[in-house]
């Protein structure tokens, strides 16, 4: 009971936002991607962007032909709606047209294929309760096993907890845009060139200085590029 | 030359395949120990879960990951899934992967290829960088294709990989079988890994005599030392030369007449696709020709002129892979007959020669397309619209569109990872407390255990165990001791115990042997007696009443 309130609570506090969902999609099925672009956007900027949002705007940059954004928003959608089999494939489809771009960086562990952290959280605090349910059923009957099980559920249910908060606030993935990218020795414009990254190249943000990241590609090539450089939706 | 190879080595694609299932194996060669990787690419189809794959006796498989992407084979665009398997060989030998049976959902099912790994003994080579270089042959015909393979490896991982190949004198590119590249990491199976780059590049020997190529030039970028501030190393710049690659190219022996420049081994099938047709109904001929030829710009011989028949031909479609350092070509050329009269008619064979390497003479392939039975049907001039610009027949494979939009739903949502260890630690706190509780309980169960213990007193093997050191208080407690024996023997508590009364309790014997040794102690103790061996007669008494 707890736990449904808990989520009630939750699912009543998200803002009725819908609309620029919708209002969006009218908009890309009439063939203004700019506009629908346009209503999209903010509502990613605005933070916490939903799943289908960052979908629906990836449709919208894929159309445009602006592929290496298009990848970017599939990728942050596939992070919020890894079961959704629209997001995989628009995300290959986008990938397979990008030419000489190296593998993505991964692998990601694998539960990521099947839930989200939000979802692993859950979990864990389900599991927690129910050990501490049956901590207190084998502390007043004793049953045979209780113990363990409570002890069991309890350590797993926190480990999943912690496993889904570093997951769902650890590095996300950017994607190069508009230019190839010069990666440099140090945070700074003058810096030395190390190697370069075509547009369409998705690659894992691992440290922030000033108005540039430090960004690892899939052959773990690392280096300081420009924010603006690189375009991570919802991040 | 080199910038025409530069041009292409930027091609980086999944080699184009046909639907179905595909292993590659990287690398193809390992020694002991180390770690390599298995991929299974389903094209254009895909199973429950991962494949069911069995690794040889000798060979461990781990999977490890898996991802997709898409490809176009020409015709459609085909989604790949692609699984990913560590190889780590047991002991050498030569181990071929695959030949699993794989059942798709859609309940078509394919065998996997085969693909052969070698395995050497451990090397302990230290090299730090190591550029490997050659052709797959090192003596070929004069119109042969051969590989150019190319290999860079290193301890470390690597930046600015700069490859300078030489000018590949006396050889050119095929037209067709984009070069492979490949990258991958070997685990040396001590702890540190072995990054390789490299790839293959298909040539046509294209003059004779020597044409042994000089080193592949490679230059590196390797990091110097940990990462520094900010998260970054120092990088020095390494510089490697592979060994010269020797090639000798043979001239062609006198041609027969109809030789028309195709090298290589050559397998030839002819295909009609109905044996009966009507009068102006087209009859497709196709003529596929499978091997390692160049095959670009050739054309099979024209059918020659039968009567009844028209023939047209079709652009053919030729297409070419570098797999495991082997170049497989395939042409298709299409041919469409029109029967102009009915009857039975003896279509005649056509004859492609081609210089076989491996045989070192020239091989006659006949291809013919039968016979085919014309009936009275459509009677029209033959007037055949033009099939040159048709799109091929699709290959079958799952046509990939683009997926739509969500039309609904919150454009916000909260994230719940975040207040998840709070909550989880809300929730755990009636378990802490019944963990508290209960190890309170234990602590306090053990301290009462323990008071008890302190409280009950010493037994007799503790009290024999401690005897002072003086030789009254000794004698004393020998004694004692003596007493506290007896009384646990005929079951009395020792303060209500009557000695001689004890004694009568006991058998003769026993009882006799402790008066003597008690009448000995009260000597000892209290008459100045001798105190010789009475300890060993006291313990030898205990020891007689414990029995």
């Amino acid at each position: 009971m707890r736990i449904a309130l808990l989520v009630a609570g939750l699912v009543l506090a998200v803002p009725s936002s819908a609309g620029a969902l919708s209002d969006g999609a009218a908009a890309f099925e009439a063939g203004e991607l700019d506009r629908a672009i346009d209503l999209w956007r903010p509502a990613v900027e605005a933070g916490n962007p939903s799943g289908r949002l960052l979908f629906d705007l990836g449709n919208a940059w894929y159309r445009k032909g602006d592929l290496p954004r298009a990848v970017a928003c599939y990728r942050a959608a596939q992070r919020l709606r890894p079961r959704d089999g629209n997001v995989h494939h628009n995300l290959a489809l986008a990938r397979s047209e990008l030419r000489g771009v190296p593998e993505p960086p991964g692998p990601t562990p694998g539960w990521t294929a099947l839930m989200t952290a939000g979802e692993l959280g859950l979990l864990g605090v389900i599991a927690t309760g129910a050990g501490s349910a049956a901590a207190v059923v084998w502390r007043r009957r004793r049953v045979s096993g209780m113990a363990a099980l409570a002890a069991a559920l309890v350590v797993g249910g926190l480990a999943a907890t912690g496993v889904a908060w570093s997951a769902g606030s650890g590095p996300g993935v950017a994607v190069v845009v508009d230019q190839a990218l010069v990666l440099r020795d140090a945070p700074r414009p003058e810096a030395g060139a190390r190697d370069a990254l075509p547009p369409g190249s998705e690659v894992r943000v691992l440290n922030r200085s000033g108005d540039f990241l430090l960004v690892e590609d899939g052959r773990a090539r690392r280096g300081w590029v420009p924010r603006n450089a690189v375009f991570a939706p919802g991040s | 030359m080199r910038a025409l190879l530069a041009v292409w080595l930027l091609l980086v694609a999944l080699p184009a395949w046909a639907q179905g299932v595909q292993v590659q194996l990287e690398p193809s060669k390992l020694q002991v120990g180390q770690t390599g990787r298995m991929t299974v690419y389903l094209v254009g189809e895909k199973t429950r879960g991962a494949p069911q794959v069995t690794a040889p006796e000798g060979v461990e498989l781990a999977f490890d990951g898996s991802y997709q992407r898409m490809q176009s084979n020409g015709f459609d665009r085909l989604l790949v899934y692609a699984y990913r398997y560590r190889v780590r060989p047991l002991r050498e030998g030569t181990f071929d992967l695959g030949g699993w049976d794989i059942t798709f959902t859609s309940g078509k099912s394919a065998t996997a290829p085969v693909s052969r790994l070698e395995v050497v003994p451990h090397d302990a080579s230290t090299a730090e960088v190591e550029v490997k270089a050659g052709f797959n042959v090192t003596e070929a015909w004069e119109g042969q294709v051969v590989i150019y393979d190319y290999e860079l490896q290193c301890r470390q991982p690597t930046m600015g990989v700069d490859w300078r190949f030489p000018d590949f004198t006396g050889l050119r590119p095929t037209k067709t079988g984009v070069p492979v590249r490949r990258e991958y990491a070997v685990e040396d199976g001590q702890g540190g890994v072995i990054n390789v780059q490299g790839g293959a590049v298909p040539f046509v020997v294209d003059g004779v005599g020597d044409l042994t190529q000089p080193g592949a030039l490679v230059t590196v970028r390797i990091p110097v030392g940990d990462p520094g501030f900010l998260g970054l190393r120092q990088y020095r710049q390494e510089r490697a030369v592979g060994d010269p690659t020797p090639l000798v190219a043979r001239r062609l022996p006198d041609a027969p007449p109809g030789f028309e420049g195709l090298v290589g081994d050559l397998q030839v099938r002819g295909k009609l696709d109905k044996p009966r047709a009507a009068v102006g109904e087209s009859v497709n001929w196709t003529v596929e020709v499978v091997g390692d030829a160049a095959l670009d710009g050739w054309e099979p011989p024209e059918l020659p002129a039968t009567d009844g028949i028209s023939v047209y031909g079709l652009d053919g479609v030729v297409e070419a892979w570098v797999r495991d350092g082997r170049y497989d070509a395939r042409g298709r050329f299409p041919r469409v007959l029109v029967p102009s009269k009915p009857g039975t008619i003896e279509l005649p064979a056509v004859e492609i020669i081609a210089f076989s390497p491996s045989q070192g003479r020239y091989v006659t392939h006949r291809v013919s397309p039968g016979t085919l039975t014309v009936t009275e049907g459509r009677e029209q001039a033959v007037d055949v619209e033009s099939f040159a610009g048709e799109t091929p027949a699709s290959s079958g494979g799952e046509t990939i569109d683009f997926r739509g939009n969500y039309r609904w739903g919150f454009s916000r949502v909260v994230r719940l990872f975040g207040v998840a260890p709070v909550a989880g630690g809300l929730f755990a706190l009636p378990a802490f407390a019944v963990l508290g509780l209960a190890v309170i309980e234990r602590v306090k169960r053990d301290l009462e255990r323990r008071r008890a213990a302190n409280d009950r007193p010493p037994t007799v093997a503790e009290r024999l165990a401690d005897l002072p050191e003086d030789r009254l208080e000794r004698l004393a407690a020998l004694d004692a001791v003596m007493r506290q024996a007896l009384a646990e023997k005929v079951g009395v508590p020792l303060v209500d115990l009557d000695r001689d009364r004890a004694l009568t309790g006991l058998p003769a014997d026993l009882a006799e042997r402790l008066r003597v040794t008690w009448r000995a102690l009260d000597r000892a103790r209290f008459a100045s007696g001798p105190s010789d061996g009475l300890e060993d007669a006291v313990r030898s008494r205990i020891a007689e009443l414990a029995r």
